[in-house]
């Protein structure tokens, strides 16, 4: 059971130099558009990504141990993940900046799905679904674990070790964001913040369509 | 007659280190070239220092720096080569075409992470054989010295105004800004505010100004994430290695430096730049600020309607009588104002200097575009 842990983690935490460094730059700037950034709000998207990714990592584990296949690398899923993500972070980055304000029946109806911590987390969920070479790694490895008890052990060590850099990013963002607000405004962190979502947005969009001609 | 001759043998005082800086950096391997650069150099800074109306060839100059630059590229990729197999080493080109202390003769661009070795090398006699380079890559620690040593430098003493006078991409937005009509007026980017006689004034709403704050904190987060040098975001050979960056890079500059400019008459490109904002974050530690005499403004606001970087506000001028940190150095404020009351100074103090400033800027243009100028002078010289 131990050796189960501590390979877990020990993929976990390779995950720092490959996958959670791409997801990063998401998450960064959702903990500046807090309403009070600090510590404790900037840990919050970075948590809430972490949960949309353990998600999707529960639904993988759950396919791979009832279909009992593995699963390859596919560029249109890759693409379409990627056109996702760039759409929700736009969305959200607009809502954020609130460009809707003036269509209350849109912004009322919309903010409440693209609002707080929703984002990420669904940016986490995608996130997710798209493996990393790290992730194929620990899915592989799952596959050579008998019971569902330890594969899901298994899972949790690796969300736990994959996450805590994002954590620990995230909350670094929101007390960057908490010290630069004491000296240019909130109002206009939040501004920038959003306006590198959108930006961020707009990049995966050109590379999930660019995926497309693959 | 007196304060003519004066003024004369001022610029003439600060036309001579230009000449001579350009005799100096020029003349190797060539020694006519760099007497061909300081005469040129020289004599245009003369006429620029003496010149009444100093826009009307601080414009035709900085255009002229955007010509050069497309012409380097243009170059590269028509002269040397055809566009196929341009295209082909440009996808196939990654970082490691060089190797870290290998000297490579690369009869295309040289990699952008080079472009300061080449212009420290300038100052310690080192030259580039003409016709291709000679580039040793650097280790990442030195790339980042020798990117960072030079640009630091360049940027705490001009700031901003690098937009305004060095920029190699900024003359096609301001060759773009012609006619006196405003074509379209864009009043959803736009804050109106009312002054004393009742005339309206334009100003562009804060999350505009502040795009492209967000643009380089994204940039910044991806080249990190990304283990990605963010200065190769100003490499051609990057533009062209991906279609998709390609095809998104030639609309931005289609849309911002090309239709909007013709449009509104301002530099929208500027709202846009990365790299523009880094050195607006920079800008209140550079030494020449331009700012207005209180006392003879007399609030005609002929230099909020002029300024091309919405720079100037009446709520700015109300403050400190000072322009945001997007001013460009252009001088077209000063131009324009009635009661000569803006002027561009030596910090906040009330010494003049814009002629040091023009000096200084030339000097600064000599260098930084070693790397076009040599590249043309080998191709066609």
């Amino acid at each position: 059971m131990l050796s189960v842990i501590l390979a877990a983690l020990a993929m976990g935490v390779g995950t720092i130099l490959s996958c959670a460094a791409l997801c990063v730059p998401l998450v960064m700037p959702y903990a500046a558009t807090a309403d009070r950034p600090g510590f404790l709000s900037g840990a919050a998207p970075g948590l809430a990504f972490s949960t949309g990714r353990l998600v999707s990592y529960v639904v993988l584990m759950l396919a791979l141990f009832f279909l009992k296949s593995t699963i390859q690398e596919n560029f249109l899923t890759i693409a379409i993940v990627n056109v996702t993500s760039g759409l929700v972070a736009i969305l959200s980055g607009l809502f954020i900046l609130g460009a809707f304000k003036r269509y209350p029946a849109f912004n009322k109806h919309y903010c409440l799905m693209f609002n707080g911590t929703r984002s990420p987390f669904v940016l986490g969920l995608l996130a997710g679904i798209t493996p990393c070479a790290p992730l194929f790694a620990a899915l592989a490895f799952i596959m050579t674990l008998d019971s569902l008890f330890t594969m899901s052990l298994f899972m949790i060590c690796f969300w736990l070790a994959s996450t805590l850099l994002i954590i620990a990013l995230s909350s670094m963002g929101g007390v960057l964001a908490s010290l630069l607000s004491r000296r240019v405004g909130l109002e206009r962190v939040r501004r920038i913040a959003s306006i590198a979502i959108i930006v961020i947005g707009l990049v995966l969009l050109i590379r999930g369509l660019s995926g497309f001609q693959v | 007659m007196l304060s003519r001759f004066r003024s004369k043998i001022l610029a003439l005082l600060l036309t001579l280190p230009v000449a001579g800086f350009a005799l100096w950096w020029y003349s190797h391997p060539l020694p006519w070239f760099g007497v061909l650069m300081a005469l040129i150099s020289g004599s245009f800074t003369f006429l620029i220092i003496n010149a009444k109306r100093k826009m009307s060839l601080q414009r035709p100059l900085f255009i002229g720096l955007f010509g050069v630059f497309l012409g380097t590229i243009l170059s590269v990729v028509y002269v040397d080569n055809n566009t196929a197999a341009f295209l082909d080493w440009a996808h196939r080109h990654t970082i490691a075409y060089y190797r870290i202390g290998e000297t490579v003769r690369s009869t295309v661009f040289p990699c952008t992470l080079t472009l300061s070795q080449v212009f420290l090398g300038r100052a310690a006699n080192y030259f580039p054989s003409t016709g291709s380079w000679l580039v040793s890559f650097p280790s990442s620690l030195h790339a980042f010295l020798l990117i960072l040593i030079p640009f630091t430098v360049t940027t705490l003493l001009f700031g901003r105004s690098i937009c305004g006078w060095i920029c190699p991409f900024g003359g096609l937005p301001e060759a773009m800004v012609t006619g006196n009509k405003t074509r379209w007026s864009l009043n959803f980017l736009k804050k109106k505010s009312v002054v004393e006689d009742k005339k309206e004034i334009e100003g562009l709403q804060d999350w505009v100004k502040d795009v492209k704050y967000g643009v380089l904190l994204a940039s910044l987060l991806l080249a990190v994430s990304l283990a990605f040098p963010a200065v190769c975001l100003l490499c051609p050979v990057f533009w062209l290695s991906s279609l998709p960056v390609f095809w998104v890079i030639i609309g931005l500059m289609v849309v911002f430096a090309l239709i909007l400019p013709f449009m509104t008459k301002k530099r929208w490109w500027c709202q846009i730049c990365p790299l523009g904002a880094l050195f607006a974050m920079i800008d209140k530690i550079s030494i020449f600020r331009v700012h207005m005499d209180k006392k003879k403004c007399d609030r005609c606001m002929d230099c909020v309607y002029e300024c091309r970087m919405y720079a100037l506000t009446p709520e700015g001028l109300d403050k400190d009588l000072k322009p945001d940190e997007d001013c460009i150095r252009c001088g077209r404020c000063i131009e324009v104002c009635p009661e000569k009351a803006a002027d561009l100074y030596f910090f906040n103090t009330s010494v003049k200097a814009r002629n040091i400033f023009i000096s200084l800027t030339m000097v600064a243009i000599l260098a930084w575009y070693t790397w076009f100028i040599f590249i043309l002078l080998g191709k066609f010289g």
